[in-house]
């Protein structure tokens, strides 16, 4: 195959065969690619003419392990496929397939399940905002939103014995309820986040350095999120509010009374915005249904033991903390996937980099990329 | 920089797609219970109509939410296909998201849709990369996630595959 | 040049000028030198330097940043504020391989990933340890079947592991007590004793 280089570019100005043009290579391995993502930038002085993203160095064949085995055998995969926002994988995974095979979910299960898959955003998010302003120069945030992050990840690991890659979903349900403690710990660490966003407004948002290094930076405006299909808060830092949780909504998602929140820059500094603003709204939906949720079964009385769905082909969306997460499943019949395709939001979204990145800074590369929050084995699968 | 040719503007939120634009493309469509399937509709098309398909959900301002291939060789080996599959959607109001498959014959060249929607790009490299399936007009048709020197194709069939179906098979 | 002293006597502590906080060390030299043949006793000096090297080295671990999956996430975790690596001296993560020491593998190593890999471990300076930390990096883990393509089966592959630390993830504390045992094994040196 050739290798020429290629992007979206149609400047002429932008010439890579340019007597002056040179490659400038970042990773896979690289202090700030968030995992082993490698970007083969043409440039000519400080400015990127092409940018070539090369991908699949953290490639795991999930989709070809979803065809070799069956259904159950495959959800430990789901949570290690975004494993920054592994429970709402996992439990989308479990949707999907209860969705395929008509089963019903306990009222109590339904809830527990926000409980926990809005924690995890909070989490993915607070893990976001530390590594991203660790990527273009601070350090100390980094430090605060660990330690937040720690909070929620002692939550999860009380009720599903894992910090990171949950398998806490099951047909029908979720393995193990949750009890007083969890539900205390959960309103405390509600009340801590809800104090600790101002700080965060004061020590990250108002600091000069960080708004000069993310304010009109990487603008990725409303059609070129769609020509790419970018979602997540990428897209809503666009003004586009497209959420999963609201255009489709999924689980009990209906009930509950949170907004999409939006930005209209499009901007690095907007996917700032957008995330803290959505940390806000997580808290909301998770203060309301701690506060509703009912008695009851976690599990149906009689859970399915074989699964083996009816022929044909079905389409499940969640939304992630990167974007809309879709997984789409065609069974022939068996108890084993004939196809699992997992379309995943940080696949388009990085695809989108040729062209946003083209015409712009080499300095702000990492301001840029980082921004899209992307998490490389969810982009290779 | 290059802006995608798109013919609609992006102020104005999309109407659903008009399906009387889409029906003289597709060989057939059908309305699907999207609480069964996750689809709204389902068009069947023939490879030389998918540009002009795309054209017209870009134009009612739909994107391309998903791009991907199933090997069907060994379901009918007497009529051995590759089917490739898009879902379209859109940003604006409740979903609407249309099915598009398109049955291949194996070796089958397939026009790119990459010119109309920039978010094929990677798709169809990854559907060369796992199924080996040619798409004619890309700009740059070649692995994406296997290395460059792979001599296989991942997801087919045929390939790697172990004892299915039970328990014992880890 | 003098011939240097052949007899065991000669290479007590007394005859090395060293700071109080090498006390500990010199009574371990003390009884290794009393089980070290005679002919051999002049390697006693260097056998000295070395133990203070390493434990030099095995308090100073400086590892690459270099996250290939979920594990990566653990790693981080264990440098940030609740775990707080630098307790152990082995915060200090580099981003070049010229300026590392220990390679922490964490996450699943792709097939395309290995030579990238091959190459960072060829750019480290020796000495160098590598940890291999998780499942997919000790034998595949969650991703190993019969017929797999993608990924390569095990650190220990590529480069010589000196300590592997199960879990999927291991959390940050396994981490920790891993990177302990390679401070011990350092500090150990070559000689296996006891």
């Amino acid at each position: 195959m050739s290798d020429e280089p290629r992007g979206a570019s149609s400047d002429p100005e932008a010439d890579p065969t340019h007597p002056e043009a040179y490659v400038l290579n970042m990773g896979p391995q690289h202090p700030s690619m968030h995992g082993v993502l490698r970007l083969k930038l043409h440039m000519i002085g400080e400015e990127i003419v092409v940018a070539e993203p090369v991908i699949g160095y953290a490639h795991r064949a999930h989709e070809k392990m979803a065809e070799n085995r069956n259904y159950l055998m495959f959800l430990p995969n789901s949570s290690r496929i975004d494993y920054l926002s592994g429970m709402i994988y996992n439990i989308g995974y479990c949707q999907a397939v209860e969705k395929l095979l008509e089963i019903e979910v306990p009222e109590r299960a339904q809830y527990i399940r926000v409980i926990a898959c809005e924690l995890n955003r909070i989490a993915s998010h607070l893990l976001w905002i530390g590594t991203y302003v660790l990527d273009i120069g601070g350090v100390t945030p980094f430090l605060y939103c660990w330690d937040d992050r720690e909070q929620i990840l002692d939550l999860l690991d009380a009720i599903t014995g894992s910090r990171l890659t949950y398998s806490y979903g099951r047909f029908g349900g979720v393995t193990m309820d949750v009890d007083d403690a969890f539900l205390t710990g959960t309103r405390t660490f509600l009340e801590r986040m809800k104090s600790r966003l101002p700080e965060y407004d004061t020590l990250v948002r108002k600091n000069v350095i960080f708004i000069e290094r993310s304010r009109g930076v990487g603008i990725m405006d409303r059609q070129t999120c769609r020509a790419y299909g970018v979602t997540g808060p990428c897209l809503r830092a666009a003004g586009v509010a497209y959420d999963v949780r609201k255009s489709e909504p999924y689980g009990i998602y209906d009930r509950f009374d949170f907004a999409v929140p939006t930005e209209s820059a499009g901007d690095c500094l907007a996917r700032y915005d957008v995330r803290i603003r959505e940390i806000e709204e997580s808290l909301k939906i998770v203060t309301q249904a701690v506060r509703d949720l009912p008695a009851g079964p976690i599990m149906p009385d009689k859970p399915k033991k074989k699964f083996k769905p009816a022929e044909g082909a079905s389409y499940f969306a969640v939304e992630a903390a990167r974007g809309a997460f879709g997984m789409y499943l065609v069974s022939d019949g068996s108890e084993v996937p004939f196809k699992l395709k997992l379309r995943t939001p940080s696949f388009s979204n990085l695809s989108s980099m040729p062209k946003v990145l083209a015409g712009t800074m080499v300095a702000d590369t990492i301001a840029i990329v980082g921004s899209l929050d992307i998490v490389l084995p969810e982009i290779d699968r | 920089m290059s802006t995608p040719p798109l013919t609609s503007t992006d102020a104005a939120p999309a109407a659903p797609v008009d399906l009387a634009d889409l029906t003289p493309l597709a060989a057939s469509s059908t309305t699907t219970d999207p609480k069964r399937t996750g689809f709204h509709h389902h068009h069947v098309a023939l490879a030389p109509s998918l540009p002009e398909l795309a054209r017209v959900f870009t134009s009612a301002g739909y994107f391309l939410e998903m791009l991907t291939c199933e090997d069907r060789r060994l379901i009918t080996p007497a009529l051995p296909k590759m089917r490739l599959v898009q879902t379209w959607n859109r940003f604006d109001g409740p979903a609407d998201r249309h099915l598009v498959t398109c049955e291949l014959d194996p070796g089958q060249v397939a026009p790119s849709i990459t010119a109309v929607a920039p978010a094929a790009d990677w798709y169809e490299r990854e559907v060369f990369d796992m199924y080996g399936v040619r798409f004619a007009g890309h700009p740059d048709l070649r692995r994406i996630l296997l290395p460059d020197d792979s001599d296989f194709h991942a997801l087919l069939k045929d390939f790697g595959q172990m004892d299915r179906g039970s328990e014992e098979g880890t | 040049m003098e011939e240097p002293p052949r007899s065991p006597e000669l290479v007590g502590p007394e005859r090395v000028t060293l700071g109080p906080r090498a006390a500990p060390i010199l009574q371990r030299a003390d009884a290794v030198s009393d089980e070290i043949p005679v002919e051999v006793a002049p390697y006693v000096r260097f056998g000295l330097l070395d133990d203070l090297l390493n434990r030099a080295r095995a308090n100073s671990l400086w590892p690459l940043t270099f996250g290939l999956a979920c594990c990566a996430i653990e790693m981080m975790a264990a440098g940030a504020s609740r775990h707080d690596l630098d307790r152990f001296g082995a915060g200090v993560f580099r981003p070049s391989a010229r300026q590392a020491d220990v390679m922490i593998f964490a996450g699943t190593i792709s097939k395309k990933m290995a030579p990238v890999i091959r190459q960072l471990w060829d750019q480290m300076p020796s000495p160098k340890w590598a940890i291999a930390m998780g499942g997919c990096t000790i034998d595949g883990g969650p991703f190993k079947y019969q017929n797999q393509y993608a990924i390569v089966e095990g650190a220990d592959l590529l480069v010589p592991v000196d300590v592997y630390i199960p879990g999927c993830p291991p959390r940050p504390e396994a981490l920790i007590a891993g990177l302990l045992k390679l401070q011990e094994k350092i500090k150990a040196g070559r000689r296996f004793k006891g």
